[in-house]
């Protein structure tokens, strides 16, 4: 299989603009179809060393990235986000096509893979097992993720723990990390090497950076792992480092609360649930440091 | 057709395989797909990929209809003292009776039938259990309890699901209007009998008055698809092509019949008897008037590629809005209606840009 | 001469709950409802003593007293009773002639 950085930059925008480009991400293959100039070089920085598959080939996701016809196509330049050819937001302005693009990918997977039990959450692999970081407001997940993946963990993804139901082993999904406003430094003060694209301001979530998917993380996108280790995190400004065990009920209910699909998949979303509760370390870890969060989760796989 | 003959779709390729699937999930067949390969004993023959998108089909087909029988389940335990005949309608009646277009079914509605003299009863009933009016805005309220053949659509916020109460089968102001104390009386009751199925011959009218008057035809392939099996199952009963056809005389909807028929055959290769096509026949529209609606249903029927949708699509759809909208409502009122609801839909989106900005 | 009706509780069908038990806490999912519900312990008991067979909130009480050395008093009794009736809100019990 051919990585996408093989293409010239010429052959990648024509055949974006002609019958698309397929890509792998993680268990998923997106056709990706696009007729904006801007986008093929952002496509290329962040899904350089994800592998292309060559058509003919059943695509998960069939995805377009247009400028809208008529007067937005010049006048305050907009980009429309196409799922299988329906626009299923309203357009965004055209500087923010690539940030538009992975929103917009997320939104397509969660509104339709569930073959998986998709939790709202960080994954990340070490010691051959997936230490998973569930999201809630203010909890850091994005900056906790990036932080731990910079210092060696592999990205399955910064927000969808996608669990198969046979045998309760997470899949892993890496793609570029977003990171908001604040975390933009925090994470270039504390990984300098991490290869960050351009920041996007102005987005409904402020400032906007994505960061690169580590080469290592992209080359095992294939090899899913069990989980091992649920972690709830919390940071608080000023805070002291606190990993503290909860109980399995506690656990449960968090994460029935956590996940995307738990109330459409039923009884097998129950099932899968309990299971992953009854393998799992659980607890909660109060932040600040990010170092510290760092360190303490490493001996924790590590142990 | 893929859902004629399971057996070619082995020998698909990945393209073939990969428009299949966003064609039926476009559609809303991409469960029904999933049923058929299963009962062929095909599934597991298919690529991995596809058992994957059939397998997440399968999660919201269980899930709706799990969700409509728990609705039922819940209206029945709210109605409790009340002694009323409830006749499903439509997905409720298909997964209830389990009859064949309930396989791979997705269903966001749960349509029941009650006497127009309990209606009233029957609301205020599930309103005191915690059931709320949905739509609120004025002018839909009256136009609901007014000239629609159902009461505004409840819903119980615990739950999404939303619950049509009708006293018959097409609005009051349409020019059909099938006599729904008779549905009622013939109607047949399911293993609980608390609740009923329309009789066979009313079940097929129903759907298809549903579909060539009432309907917007967003789900225009799949309404036939359950037409044609509809046919193809209570067809095989005696007497039920004679029976079909005599009723849909007696209730006045010959016309829709006739569309079932001409085009359940047309494009789902439905096996319809020669004779029932000629009865039907009494109640042809004009040559113009067929010829145009043939256009119209063949432009909205046959599945469109999901990259290239073509324009005549859109405006085919348009007119067979507005058409249905004509057949349900006097001429005046069309005009105010349509214009109120793009105003309205206008003002919506308008909202919803501010909000996303 | 009147018979005497009795009013008792049923679960509303057989092989639709499914549980996990951690101590005494109890994670229940109702494939009826589709509805995930967390239970304290003595709601989990009541719940699975009328899976069994169906029974009368009195009965019930007197169940859950030999089980636990509770006091059976009137007060038990009366919990046992409101109990059933949030069992019966939540969708997973029903009031029936017995």
């Amino acid at each position: 299989m051919r990585l996408l950085a093989g293409l010239a930059h010429e052959e990648c925008r024509q055949r974006l603009a002609d019958r698309g480009i397929l890509l792998q991400t993680g268990p998923f293959i997106v056709e990706v179809r696009s007729d904006l100039d801007g986008f093929t070089g952002l496509l290329q920085q962040f899904y350089g060393q994800f592998p292309m598959v060559e058509p003919p080939a059943i695509a998960d996701f069939h995805v377009q990235l247009l400028s809208p016809p008529g007067i937005r196509r010049w006048w305050r330049p907009q980009v429309r986000f196409l799922l299988d050819g329906q626009s299923p937001f309203q357009p965004f302005q055209l500087s923010h096509a690539f940030p538009l693009f992975e929103w917009g990918l997320n939104w397509s997977i969660a509104m339709q893979a569930q073959q998986y039990l998709m939790l709202h959450s960080a994954a990340v692999e070490r010691a051959g097992k997936v230490l998973l970081l569930p999201a809630w407001p203010g909890c850091g997940k994005s900056t906790l993720c990036a932080a731990l993946v910079s210092r060696g963990w592999r990205l399955f993804s910064d927000e969808f723990g996608l669990v198969r139901a046979d045998d309760g082993q997470l899949v892993p999904m890496p793609r570029p990390i977003p990171l908001k406003n604040k975390s933009i430094d925090v994470i270039r003060d504390f990984s300098p090497d991490m290869e960050f694209g351009p920041e996007f301001h102005g987005t409904r979530k402020g400032t906007v950076a994505h960061l690169r998917t580590p080469d290592a993380s992209a080359a095992q996108l294939h090899i899913p792992a069990p989980p091992g280790w649920l972690v709830f995190p919390r940071y608080r400004a000023g805070a002291s480092l606190r990993l503290k065990p909860i109980d399995k009920p506690q656990a449960f209910l968090k994460l029935v609360n956590n996940s995307f699909n738990y109330q459409l998949l039923g009884l097998q979303g129950f099932q899968t649930v309990t299971r992953l509760v009854r393998n799992c370390e659980c607890s909660i870890l109060s932040y600040s440091d990010l170092d510290e969060a760092v360190d303490t989760l490493t001996q924790l796989a590590d142990a | 057709m893929a859902l004629r003959k399971p057996e070619l779709m082995l020998d698909f390729g990945p393209d073939e395989w990969d428009l299949l699937l966003r064609i039926a999930r476009r559609n809303r067949l991409l469960g029904r797909l999933a049923v058929v390969m299963t009962e062929a004993g095909k599934a597991s023959q298919l690529p991995t990929k596809v058992q994957d998108h059939f397998l997440a089909a399968q999660v919201f087909v269980t899930h709706y209809q799990r969700t409509a029988r728990w609705e039922i389940n819940r209206i029945l335990a709210a109605l409790g003292g009340i002694d009323v005949p409830l006749v499903l309608l439509k997905g409720s009646a298909y997964i209830f009776a389990g009859l064949p277009p309930s396989r791979g079914r997705l269903l966001s509605d749960v349509d029941v039938l009650v006497p127009r003299g309990v209606l009233d009863d029957v609301e205020q009933k599930l309103l005191a259990h915690g059931w709320e009016s949905v739509k609120l805005e004025e002018y839909d309220q009256r136009y609901y309890r007014t000239w629609m053949h159902e009461l505004p659509p409840l819903r119980h916020p615990e739950r999404l699901i939303e619950v049509d109460l009708h006293h018959t089968i097409s609005p009051l102001t349409s020019r059909l209007s099938p006599d729904p104390e008779k549905l009622i009386s013939d109607s047949i009751p399911l293993a609980d009998t608390r609740l009923r199925v329309l009789q066979p011959v009313d079940m097929v009218l129903h759907s298809a008055v549903h579909l060539f008057h009432d309907g917007e035809f967003i789900n225009g392939l799949r309404d036939l698809v359950d037409l044609t099996d509809l046919l193809q199952h209570f067809g095989q009963q005696a007497h039920f092509w004679e029976e079909l056809v005599s009723r849909a005389r007696l209730q006045g909807l010959l016309r829709p019949l006739f569309y079932t028929l001409r085009y359940t055959s047309r494009y789902l290769a439905a096996d319809i008897p020669d004779s029932a096509m000629v009865a039907a026949g009494d109640d042809a529209p004009s040559g113009p008037v067929l010829y145009l609606m043939d256009h119209l249903i063949g432009a909205v029927i046959v599945p469109e590629h999901p990259d290239y949708p073509r324009q005549s699509r859109a405006v085919a759809h348009w007119l067979l809005y507005v058409r249905s909208h004509w057949l349900r409502m006097p001429p005046g009122m069309l005009l105010q209606h349509l214009l109120r609801k793009r105003i309205m839909s206008w003002r919506q989106r308008k909202a919803s840009a501010r909000s996303l900005a | 001469m009147q018979g005497q009706l009795t009013t008792g509780w049923k679960i509303l069908e057989e092989n639709a709950l499914h549980w996990e038990q951690w101590g005494e806490q109890y994670a229940l999912y109702d494939a009826l409802s589709g509805e995930t519900h967390l239970l304290p312990e003595l709601s989990a008991r009541l719940l699975q003593h009328l899976t069994i067979q169906p029974n009368t909130s009195g009965a019930l009480a007197r169940l859950l007293c030999d089980d636990s050395e509770e006091l059976c008093d009137q007060a038990f009794v009366d919990n046992v009773s409101q109990l059933l009736m949030q069992l019966q809100a939540a969708g997973l019990a029903e009031n029936v002639q017995l």
